[in-house]
């Protein structure tokens, strides 16, 4: 697991530090430590991290900004703040979790909890996605999308107008920040729910959904099951 | 002031148009009466004749012997014996209510009344000269015999003489009627005097209560001083009813009493003026006087009463006229009761100058609204209060809110969230200086809940605080940041927190990573200011000075620190900030 910290607080980036080898130990191949925007931003642009923790107060940042710049990256983001009321706010924006300082150990194993356990929880809040561009990043909503399709190493999103943009993150890490009504069909494929216009089913056991906008996807037999237990609910 | 300036103009000719007709004397230098009516007639237009004449001939209307009588400075010229004289027709029968009667007042000093030729009354002793002359009573109400009363024409002839040159005859006047309706007259009068008496008395002390009462209320005095004289002015009647008129504290009593109305007019103006705050009062003040003075000097004619109370009045109305606009407190009511009292004093004379002007229901009028507007005042004055003490506890709500903001803002998340930390790596690495950090931080809470509810606390503290802060961020920022204190002494007190906000303002604004810091406090002071400058030597400032000024206000405690200083200096204080020489200054200026 590679780590990057973005405090600018010396003693408080060296204590997190600690913190993350205490708790993962072995697991972590590399931790770095930046203290502004743009040396994190030169750091990314030249290394390829998992797991991004961000004090969303960096001294004389926006911390909005950061965070939307944050979670269009590849990696996982956890917020690390002094000031709660942005935790709400920070969820919708797909963060993985949001630690309010000071925090101990036993506060950031549950944060990396979250980062090991795949699939999708139920008290996931995001509603927007951040899509970058070559130098352009914009926020769209998880309402205006009908689904997702696994790209090689991106993720394709394809909006109910028809659009598609790029996303920079795995099926995986996304599946993980996505709210319930989403669902993972296939190993390819992350759909809301709500854009299913009806089943068909093949032979072979598994289906084929057609959302409202008329296309077809198809639902692997494996998770048939876990798709009729979650609609269910 | 346009809109008042009109306004003025329109109430002057609404007063000219309403005082002029009481200015106009009655037409005719013959009085006529009915003696079927029970009215009281003044009389006015007498005729004057500077020397003695024979008794006898006192009841010929030989006119080219006399003269019109058109001030009271016509007859102030000559101190020998004079007369004055009255042709007065009847006209009906005697009713069963009895004899005529006549009532003088203010003329000194002896006299001995003539009608037709005979002598009815004798107030004094009238001699030629001085030694020998004896004063008689300021007031003479008597009868005049009632066989001499009978339809047709009457000459009513006074002589007198008057040897003390300071008397004047200000004031003088002369009534005739039924002796029994003079009676109910003299009654009704004293009877309202021994009420205004008490009236006016009871405010005044009251007044005189709350003059003292605090600063805001010294106005009042002059309220109480013009009660004063209202109660002065209705205690001299009666009490010098009965005296002769030249005992010098009587004269000096009555000259008192023509002093006393314009001094009283001065006084409610001079209130006024200095309860609502009207700039230039001292100009206003020295106009009024100068106008009275002029009035006294250039117009004596013996109905110049009526001219001081349209300028009173036109005065009073127009800072009344000014404190409603201005939206003071109490003003409007205010307004109301002082027209009230200008409908009362011009009509207090013309009630008792002719009874029929006014039905009879309308001569109680004077006395009911002279107290009416003692009661609007009374109700203004207790808006102004409730104005005041709603203004105090605004203020006390503020200062409660800016006791909380501190608070708040030092328990704010991100300075103790962050702190704590920092302490919990320290701990680790160097379990001393965890220790020293945690007392650090204990030291500036207390302290900050010690001065949270103060207004201004000893600079000490406050530099101490400062010094707390700057030991914490310096250790969480790993960098050096000073403080530099001019020296200042001890009994210097400053707002909570404006140096701490001002440097916090500096430690998130001026400085990036790693950069060390040097903060300064310099001190100054010249004549009649004080001058605090805290400077820092940030080198991100330095751009942000060319922002625009919004950007940089509004991303600092800037408003906390305004709000403190407006506290504590109301509207004597300034605050300015800017680059100078490289190094970041901020300057608050406050006038002592």
């Amino acid at each position: 697991m590679r780590i990057l910290i973005v405090e600018d607080e010396p003693p408080i980036a060296r204590d997190i530090r600690w913190q993350c080898k205490q708790i993962l130990g072995e697991q972590i191949n590399s931790i770095e430590i930046r203290q502004t925007l743009e040396s994190a931003a030169e750091f990314l642009s030249q290394t390829k991290i998992d797991l991004l923790l961000l004090d969303l107060n960096l001294h004389g940042e926006n911390g909005f900004h950061l965070l939307q710049e944050a979670v269009s990256g590849s990696f996982h983001t956890i917020i690390i703040s002094a000031f709660v009321d942005q935790a709400i706010e920070a969820f919708k924006y797909g963060v993985l979790d949001f630690l309010p300082k000071p925090f101990d150990e036993d506060r950031l194993r549950t944060a990396f909890d979250r980062y090991f356990n795949l699939g999708q929880s139920h008290n996931v809040t995001t509603q927007f996605i951040t899509v970058k561009t070559r130098n352009r990043q914009y926020v769209l909503s998880v309402d205006d999308v009908q689904y997702f399709k696994a790209a090689n190493l991106y993720v394709e999103i394809v909006l109910i107008s028809g659009k598609t943009e790029i996303l920079d993150k795995t099926m995986d890490r996304l599946e993980q920040i996505l709210p319930i009504h989403f669902f993972r069909i296939h190993r390819s494929y992350i759909v809301d729910l709500r854009q299913i216009e009806s089943f068909t089913p093949i032979i072979d056991g598994s289906s084929k959904l057609t959302l409202k906008s008329g296309e077809v996807l198809p639902l692997s037999r494996k998770r048939h099951k876990a798709l009729r237990s979650r609609l269910n609910e | 002031m346009t809109p008042l300036r009109s306004v003025q103009l329109i109430l002057m000719l609404v007063f000219i148009s309403v005082v002029v007709p009481c200015f106009s004397q009655p037409v005719g230098s013959n009085l006529v009466i009915h003696l079927i009516e029970h009215r009281v007639h003044p009389i006015f237009k007498w005729k004057y004749q500077p020397g003695d004449i024979p008794v006898k001939e006192s009841g010929h209307t030989e006119d080219s012997l006399w003269t019109d009588i058109t001030s009271p400075r016509t007859i102030q010229q000559s101190s020998a014996i004079q007369w004055i004289r009255k042709d007065i027709t009847l006209r009906g029968e005697l009713l069963d209510s009895g004899a005529l009667g006549i009532h003088i007042a203010y003329l000194p000093q002896a006299f001995e009344v003539y009608w037709n030729g005979e002598l009815i009354y004798k107030n004094g002793r009238v001699r030629n000269s001085p030694d020998e002359e004896v004063p008689g009573t300021i007031n003479s109400l008597f009868k005049i015999p009632i066989d001499a009363t009978k339809a047709g024409h009457h000459a009513l002839a006074i002589r007198f003489s008057n040897h003390s040159p300071e008397q004047h005859f200000k004031g003088f006047r002369a009534s005739i009627g039924y002796f029994s309706e003079l009676l109910k007259q003299k009654a009704h009068f004293f009877h309202d005097q021994y009420v205004w008496f008490g009236v006016f008395l009871t405010v005044s002390i009251i007044s005189l209560t709350l003059s003292v009462s605090g600063k805001k209320y010294r106005s009042f005095i002059f309220f109480a001083l013009f009660c004063l004289c209202y109660f002065i002015n209705n205690v001299i009647d009666p009490a010098v009813d009965a005296y002769q008129v030249k005992t010098s504290a009587i004269n000096f009593i009555i000259g008192l009493q023509f002093l006393i109305f314009p001094l009283s007019g001065l006084f409610l103006n001079v209130f006024f003026l200095y309860n609502y705050n009207v700039p230039n009062k001292w100009i206003h003040i020295i106009l009024i006087v100068a106008i009275k003075v002029m009035i006294n000097v250039v117009f004596p004619t013996l109905i110049q009463t009526d001219f001081h109370k349209f300028i009173t009045s036109s005065y009073l109305v127009g800072i009344l006229l000014y404190a409603v606009l201005k939206k003071k407190a109490g003003s409007a009511i205010a307004l109301f009761g002082v027209t009230a009292l200008t409908i009362a004093i011009h009509t207090h004379d013309i009630y008792y100058r002719d009874m029929t002007l006014l039905k009879p229901l309308w001569s109680i009028l004077p006395f009911n609204l002279t107290l009416l507007f003692l009661f609007c005042i009374i109700l203004s004055i207790s808006r102004q209060i409730l104005e005041e003490n709603r203004q105090i506890q605004i203020a006390q709500n503020r200062s409660h809110r800016l006791e909380t903001q501190l608070l708040k803002s030092q328990i704010q998340p991100h300075f103790i969230s962050n702190t704590l930390h920092s302490i919990k790596s320290w701990f680790r690495e160097n379990p001393q200086k965890a220790g020293r950090l945690i007392q650090t931080l204990a030291d500036e809470f207390r302290l900050i809940s010690q001065i949270s509810s103060e207004k201004l606390i000893a600079i000490e503290e406050e530099l101490t605080l400062c010094r707390y802060h700057l030991e914490l961020m310096s250790h969480r920022r790993e960098v050096v940041y000073e403080l530099e204190v001019d020296p200042v002494p001890q009994t210097e007190m400053v707002p909570p927190l404006i140096f701490h906000t001002l440097i916090e303002n500096g430690l998130t604004h001026a400085y990036t990573m790693g950069e060390n810091g040097k903060f300064q406090i310099r001190f100054s002071s010249r004549k009649n200011e004080k001058k605090y400058t805290v400077l820092n030597d940030g080198s991100l400032l330095k751009e942000l000075s060319s922002q625009p000024k919004q950007r940089i206000e509004a991303g600092m405690g800037l408003s906390y620190v305004k709000a403190r200083l407006e506290e504590s200096y109301p509207s004597q204080w300034q605050l300015d900030y800017g680059l100078k020489d490289g190094l970041w200054e901020v300057n608050i200026i406050i006038k002592v």
